[in-house]
């Protein structure tokens, strides 16, 4: 059938739609919203509303009536965008990601537990929209069921348990009662003493006092509710509208603290429910075999005329059908790998070709195998840049996790980021989710001082946390820092001489001292607390991004801050490289880390050079690899720079450019770590690919360079 | 705003309370009425001169009242202001334990 066939289709927009969504919601949470990102939010809950309304998916289309019923009012200025808000409606779009998960996944009805998750989040929305909407333009069907289940009451039943502090803010719970009086008449009234403590624990000065009140009133809820606008924030306010089922009644003294049985009395008596209905749906709810939460979905229901949904359906259709198909087409993340993987294979070939004409000495043959070479050079590029993504989108991921957790904690931070345009391989930044997210928390969680300690220091009390990230040399950079309180030297001295990892009276380089917390014995849970938690994690942390050929580094200022810097290939396929040898020998060094290449002179026994006044340390790849055979004549350096830092490589010989395609090493050889990779050459013979930065280290190095375990001689 | 206890017509005690029954003065309030609950087995509370009561006061004759109830006394009104009847209406609460019920703890 048609339906099924677009159903991916839908899941996967309905999918984008939401992160839209999101990054618009927390927009909100930053700055007061703009026109724009509140009408983004409300469409894209539109069109995942009318698109689920195309397949059926009624639960989906009800729940999210809702939501955009509320964005409606929020849009219209009726109902501000406040903190509770923009966090409930975050949790609304999780839930209706997750009702698209399980349609993905193939279950189109609604199961229990997402039907309870949504009827918590409805009560919730109700609370946003004026009370007549509960009950306005009931679908014929269901208004059935629900005039069946409805109070027979007229009343508003208003539920209030103020703050304790409520009397010392110069607030008494008397004039809010008053005030309503004024909108309408207190039909009944409880006052609840229950809460009031033996007379020697009593406070006077707090309030303990609840009121279960039945109100009859014309008002609509938003203006019952702004009565207790004052105090809602430490308030329990619970207002139920006229003909709410019984059920709602129900779960309001669930919710409340008083015992259920004295709360159903107090009901009765105040008049909102009679004594027959209460015993009736009490009755009822013990009989059910599994407690279902009572009605929500009804609600929902009732409150969803299919007639319109119809039209707001066609409406969007026709918006659709315009335009957005020819902007972008949709390729399965597969098929794109696998010309990647073929453009590898091409350009292989094409070396092999090349070399073979170069053998055959025919010029025009030669000059045909470079045009292919070239051609298959720029199609390398393009399509490699198909597989490019912004890493902007990963970045915005990160505005829910800080928003998130520093709520948990209690802190006030803000997410600032900067270079989202930046773009790297989609391979590389799906494995590039994890370990940020460990930084990003780890620096919000230890990295950021509680907002009294900030203040204390002369900080600002909210945080700061930042994702940057640019382009060096071939690799992406990406910074995740703080403005928290750095890391404290001497305690990862401490706890670093105390683990064995350095001897005592071991001199090290700050950078060197911060990088011990990438070890593992930093990373138990001991730690947490002696090193303020840093480390947590942080060996893999280093060990993720090593795996994509990275490397992680660590800087930090006590009292002033942490950035830790995740620097990664933009691509895990395929690089331009420049061949060099040594002997026979052939080794590929990425390009984009070379600078020039000079001519060998040095004294001997030294390991530096004079370049042009400036002092060039250097390696011998021969000594590295342990290589046979008596240097060339003439030989060369290449130098290397990384992250400011130069050194260079003594070679026999230089051969140029070179396309290279990144082949894995075997397992066996992933711990020679001067190594990257390796690649096929045209003549179908192995290069291996020099780890540059690992080179750079060695040469830089105070202690001579060590021999690696691998030796190759070939 | 003055406050007298005197020994009522009959066996009671009466507490006359004037000014305001609010949060102002809910520490010494507190105090005096639970004091008064205390000693008298039949307090007469008199607040025809309060000129206002507030939550933190019914609060406190909401606790007189559990305390005369713990204890079997009783506790009534005998005169009340306006203020105080307005906000006890308002409330529907009273704070009165009669003879009948003392004894009978809720």
């Amino acid at each position: 059938m048609f339906l099924d066939q677009a159903l991916p289709t839908f899941i996967a927009e309905s999918r984008e739609l939401l992160d839209a969504m999101e990054s618009a919601l927390l927009q909100f949470a930053l700055a007061a919203p703009q026109e724009d990102t509140v009408n983004a939010v409300f469409r894209a809950a539109h069109t995942i509303k009318g698109s689920a309304g195309l397949f059926g998916l009624d639960h989906i289309v009800a729940f999210t009536h809702v939501v955009e019923s509320v964005l409606d009012r929020v849009r219209d200025g009726t109902v501000t965008v406040a903190e509770p808000l923009v966090t409930l409606l975050l949790s609304c779009a999780d839930h209706m990601r997750a009702l698209i998960d399980t349609t993905a996944a193939g279950q189109y009805e609604p199961n229990a537990a997402s039907t309870a998750t949504g009827s918590a989040l409805l009560d919730r929305l109700q609370q946003h929209l004026p009370g007549a909407l509960a009950a306005a333009e009931p679908v014929p069907r269901v208004e059935t069921a629900v005039a069946a289940d409805a109070g027979a009451n007229n009343y508003w039943h208003l539920s209030l348990r103020f703050g304790s502090e409520v009397l010392k803010n110069g607030m008494d719970p008397l004039s809010f009662l008053r005030y309503l009086g004024q909108l309408g008449t207190i039909v009944g009234l409880e006052t609840l003493a229950d809460a009031l403590p033996p007379a020697d624990e009593m406070d006077p000065h707090l309030c303990y006092l609840g009121f279960e009140v039945s109100f009859d009133s014309t008002a609509d809820k938003a203006a019952i509710e702004d009565v207790f606008d004052f105090v809602r924030e430490d308030a329990q306010i619970r207002i139920l509208p006229p003909h709410s089922r019984v059920a709602d009644y129900l779960r309001l003294i669930a919710e409340l603290p008083e015992q259920a049985p004295r709360l159903g009395e107090i009901l009765v008596r105040c008049g909102s429910v009679t004594a027959q209905e209460l015993a009736e749906a009490l009755a009822a709810q013990a009989a059910a075999a599994t407690p279902q939460p009572l009605g929500s979905i009804m609600v929902a229901q009732g409150v969803v005329p299919p007639v319109v949904v119809e039209a707001a359906l066609a409406q969007q259709q026709q918006l659709r059908g315009k335009g957005q198909e020819t902007q972008t087409v949709r390729v399965d993340a597969e098929k794109l790998d696998q010309l990647i993987n073929l453009v590898g294979e091409l350009i292989i070939a094409s070396a092999g070709a090349s070399l073979t004409a170069r053998r055959a000495g025919d010029a025009a043959l030669q000059e045909s195998a470079s045009a292919v070479s070239e051609l298959v050079e720029q199609v390398r590029d393009r399509a490699l840049q198909l597989r490019m993504v912004r890493i902007g989108a990963t970045f915005g991921r990160f505005q829910r996790v800080v928003h998130d957790v520093a709520r948990e904690i209690g802190k006030d931070i803000r997410l600032q980021l900067s270079g989202e345009d930046t773009e790297l391989d989609k391979t590389v930044v799906e494995k590039l989710g994890d370990p940020l997210t460990h930084l990003v928390r780890n620096a919000i969680d230890h990295g950021i001082e509680p907002g009294a300690l900030r203040l204390e220091r002369g900080k600002p009390a909210q945080g700061t946390v930042r994702l940057h990230a640019y382009h060096d040399a071939g690799n992406i950079v990406i910074e995740v820092s703080d403005d928290g309180g750095g890391l404290r030297r001497e305690k990862i001295l401490a706890k670093a001489e105390a683990r064995g990892l350095i001897e005592p009276g071991q001199s090290l380089s700050d950078a060197e001292i911060y990088n011990l917390v990438f070890e593992p014995g930093f990373s138990t849970a001991e730690q947490v607390t002696n090193l303020s938690g840093r480390g947590v994690g942080m060996d893999v942390v280093k060990r993720n991004i090593v795996a994509l050929r990275g490397s992680v580094s660590l800087t930090s200022t006590e009292g002033v801050g942490t950035t830790v810097s995740v620097r990664l290939p933009l691509t895990l396929a395929m690089i331009d490289g420049f061949l060099v040898s040594v002997g026979k020998a052939p080794f590929v060094v990425p390009l984009e880390m070379i600078e020039e290449c000079i001519e060998y002179s040095a004294a001997p026994g030294h390991h530096y050079t004079d370049l042009r006044g400036e002092v060039l340390p250097f390696v011998r790849l021969r000594d590295v690899f342990a290589l046979d055979g008596a240097a060339a004549r003439r030989q060369s350096i290449v130098v290397v720079r990384q992250g400011g830092v130069k050194a260079g490589l003594v070679v026999d010989a230089l051969h140029g450019e070179f396309q290279t395609v990144i082949k894995p090493l075997d397992k066996m050889f992933q711990r020679a770590d001067r190594l990257s990779g390796s690649t096929i050459l045209g003549t179908g013979e192995v290069a291996l690919i020099l780890d540059v930065p690992a080179l750079i280290r060695q040469a830089t190095a105070a202690a001579p360079p060590a021999h690696t375990q691998f030796s190759c001689n070939n | 705003m003055n406050t007298s206890i005197q020994p009522a017509a009959t066996s009671a005690l009466r507490l006359r309370i004037d000014g305001e029954f609010s949060i102002y003065r809910a520490a010494e309030l507190k105090e005096m009425v639970l004091t008064a609950v205390a000693q008298a087995p039949c307090l007469e509370l008199d607040l025809s001169a309060v000129s206002e009561l507030d939550t933190a006061g019914v609060q406190i004759l909401l606790l007189a009242r559990q305390a005369a109830l713990a204890r079997g006394h009783s506790l009534l009104l005998v005169d009340s202001s306006s203020a105080v009847q307005a906000t006890l209406a308002l409330l529907r609460v009273s704070p009165e334990v009669h003879g009948a019920e003392a004894g009978h703890v809720s």
